[in-house]
């Protein structure tokens, strides 16, 4: 229809406007000059990586040396606990950051909805970490949480409670972090439930009022499961955001305490720009990219689904 | 359930629910907010005052730190760098994005949905995991160690979805606005620069907010191609100064990261709604 329309002016249009060039010229040459500067930089600095990076998966470790296609990092891989391990810690960070953001969030977004005064206020403080750098965020928070001096381990004192070593505890470090992730993240979820809240038909609510639904019921049995596509996003972010997770280890732990903190992209980070072995760090950086090209088309069609019930 | 009970309950629920919105509420905000106050409290301790009581005021307010943090840390340099390689990476999204998707709605051609899948479909892939081949592409194209080693990747980060926004945006323009310019003979440059860019100013808006904070922040690309004290950005900076020798003088780090905080929450408070629109608005539209 729309282009129809479209040919019908053009036609209108074509005394006017230089027909001869209009006419020869196919659209697409017309199109380059507006698509070819992006294209370029989105190939030279996304797609070429992406494909180099494939290819240095299956060559030598190290730059400089010739390029014999091989298995040989894949195998290293596959017997690597490093990598499994660190990967495993991934696994771990995902489930209990979603967890924790998707339900904090949901909690936070339930007491914001609605007009009432102070409401800008609230959301505005909730939000107020997502704009600061990770590196500040993990300085701040690993005084915080500092064994000695930190303000978690005063209070607690004061309180008379133990004082645990929240970032020197191998079993406690990786929790320390992901509490840190959330804290940092909450307040971007709850702008996503929000926007839910706020298209929800206000005649189900009130139908549901009217049945004799309690509130615990009208919010488990309801308001839950409409938000579920808002659910949808934030765990796709969430679990990508763990998955890709470095500039927080790196800042609080740098993988430690007895590598309990070791992610995915702090390994990559080690042995590529420390140990240069970047045939080796390719291949473990490949296998991130799949688990996170997975993770989002999964889930995206997840949420496809459930939008077309 | 009767209905009696039913009503009971509700008028339960509506009277104590008030009062657990406001203890949800203020429980949050001082999750969020202590940490910060502390931290900024301490940054004007000296240190014994600091490791002696970490909770409390400051009974003498050592507002030299801020003096010493300046300096020791060449926080003036960090932030022009940062805020060069910002302004530059979000200038370059939005010129090429907003161009391509002009490209891709003015005209048809064979191919055009291609175009846009290749670029969008990267939007849930970030930079970080190419890091290798993209660290390789920037030697060899010899811009380590310089802005563009920065602004180029950062750009290209943000396309995918300042595209999707862009492109979104003039399909929601009506066709006829673009014909009429044409009829009245204005050239397709005039169509993109005068008609729909102006009329683009809230994606533009959104674009500027999430690509300039992404880039102001951004840590790990600044980590690796970056090497030379001159152009590291802020966020790197602030790293490498907490790990020197500076490292032990707790408050003078604490200074020094309260400044590194400032102006993007200054500017934050100051412009709330625009960058919570802009930051959580893609993760919508996506």
């Amino acid at each position: 229809m729309l282009n129809a329309a479209h040919t019908a002016v053009k036609v209108n249009a074509r005394p006017i406007v230089r027909p001869r060039v209009r006419r020869r010229t196919p659209e697409f040459v017309l199109a380059l000059p507006w698509i070819l500067p992006g294209m370029l930089l989105f190939f030279v600095f996304v797609h070429l990586p992406m494909l180099v990076q494939v290819v240095m998966s299956f060559g030598p470790d190290h730059l400089g040396q010739s390029f014999v296609v091989t298995l040989k990092n894949y195998s290293d891989l596959l017997a690597d606990k490093k990598f499994w391990a660190a990967l495993g810690h991934n696994l771990h960070y995902a489930v209990a950051s979603v967890i924790g953001k998707v339900v904090l969030s949901f909690i936070l977004a339930m007491a914001l909805n609605g007009a009432f005064r102070g409401r800008a206020f609230f959301r505005a403080v909730f939000f107020l970490p997502v704009v600061i750098s990770f590196v500040a965020i993990g300085t701040v928070w690993g005084f915080m949480l500092q064994y000695e001096h930190g303000a978690v381990n005063a209070a607690l004192r004061a309180l008379g409670l133990p004082t645990p070593n929240w970032l020197g505890d191998p079993r406690l470090a990786m929790w320390s972090i992901i509490l840190v992730d959330i804290w940092k993240w909450t307040g971007f979820h709850v702008v996503i439930y929000l926007a839910g809240l706020q298209a929800l038909p206000q005649e189900v609510e009130e139908a549901a009022i009217v049945d004799g639904a309690n509130a615990w019921q009208r919010v488990w049995r309801i308001t839950v499961p409409l938000m579920a596509p808002y659910t949808i996003t934030n765990t796709i972010i969430a679990t990508l955001g763990a998955f890709s997770v470095f500039d927080l280890v790196f800042v609080m732990t740098t993988g430690g305490p007895f590598n309990s903190t070791q992610v995915a992209m702090t390994q990559v980070y080690l042995n590529a720009f420390q140990f240069q072995r970047f045939g080796y760090a390719s291949a473990e950086a490949t296998v991130l990219l799949l688990i996170m090209g997975v993770v989002s088309v999964v889930l995206l069609r997840f949420g496809q689904r459930e939008e077309a019930r | 359930m009767s209905t009696a009970d039913g009503f009971v309950r509700n008028r339960h629920a509506a009277s104590t629910l008030p009062y657990l919105r406001w203890l949800v509420l203020a429980f949050g905000a001082v999750a969020i907010v202590y940490p910060l106050a502390v931290f900024l409290i301490n940054s004007l301790k000296t240190d014994q005052q600091f490791i002696v009581d970490p909770l409390g005021l400051p009974s003498y307010w050592a507002f030299g730190n801020y003096v010493t943090a300046w300096v020791k840390a060449d926080m003036g340099r960090l932030i022009l760098n940062s805020l060069f390689v910002s302004i530059c990476s979000t200038a370059l999204a939005i010129l090429l994005s907003s161009m391509l998707a002009f490209g891709l709605h003015a005209y048809r051609f064979r191919g055009r949905r291609a175009v846009l899948a290749s670029i969008v479909m990267m939007i849930t892939i970030p930079a970080q995991v190419y890091i290798i081949p993209l660290y390789i592409i920037v030697i060899q194209l010899h811009l380590i160690n310089t802005y563009w080693a920065l602004i180029l990747p950062y750009a290209a980060g943000a396309m995918p979805l300042a595209v999707v926004l862009f492109s979104n945006y003039f399909a929601s323009l009506p066709r006829e606005l673009m014909d009429a310019a044409r009829i009245d003979g204005a050239s397709s440059v005039d169509v993109y620069w005068r008609v729909l860019l102006p009329l683009a100013r809230p994606v533009i808006g959104a674009v500027t907010i999430f690509s300039f904070t992404g880039a102001w922040n951004e840590f790990f690309l600044a980590l690796v191609l970056m090497q030379n004290k001159d152009v590291y950005t802020l966020p790197l900076g602030m790293q490498v100064f907490a790990n020197s020798a500076y490292s032990i003088q707790f408050t003078l780090l604490f200074a020094a990261f309260s400044i590194s905080m400032l102006p993007m929450v200054v500017v934050y408070l100051l412009m709330q709604r625009q960058f919570i629109a802009g930051l959580a608005g893609g993760a919508l539209k996506g």
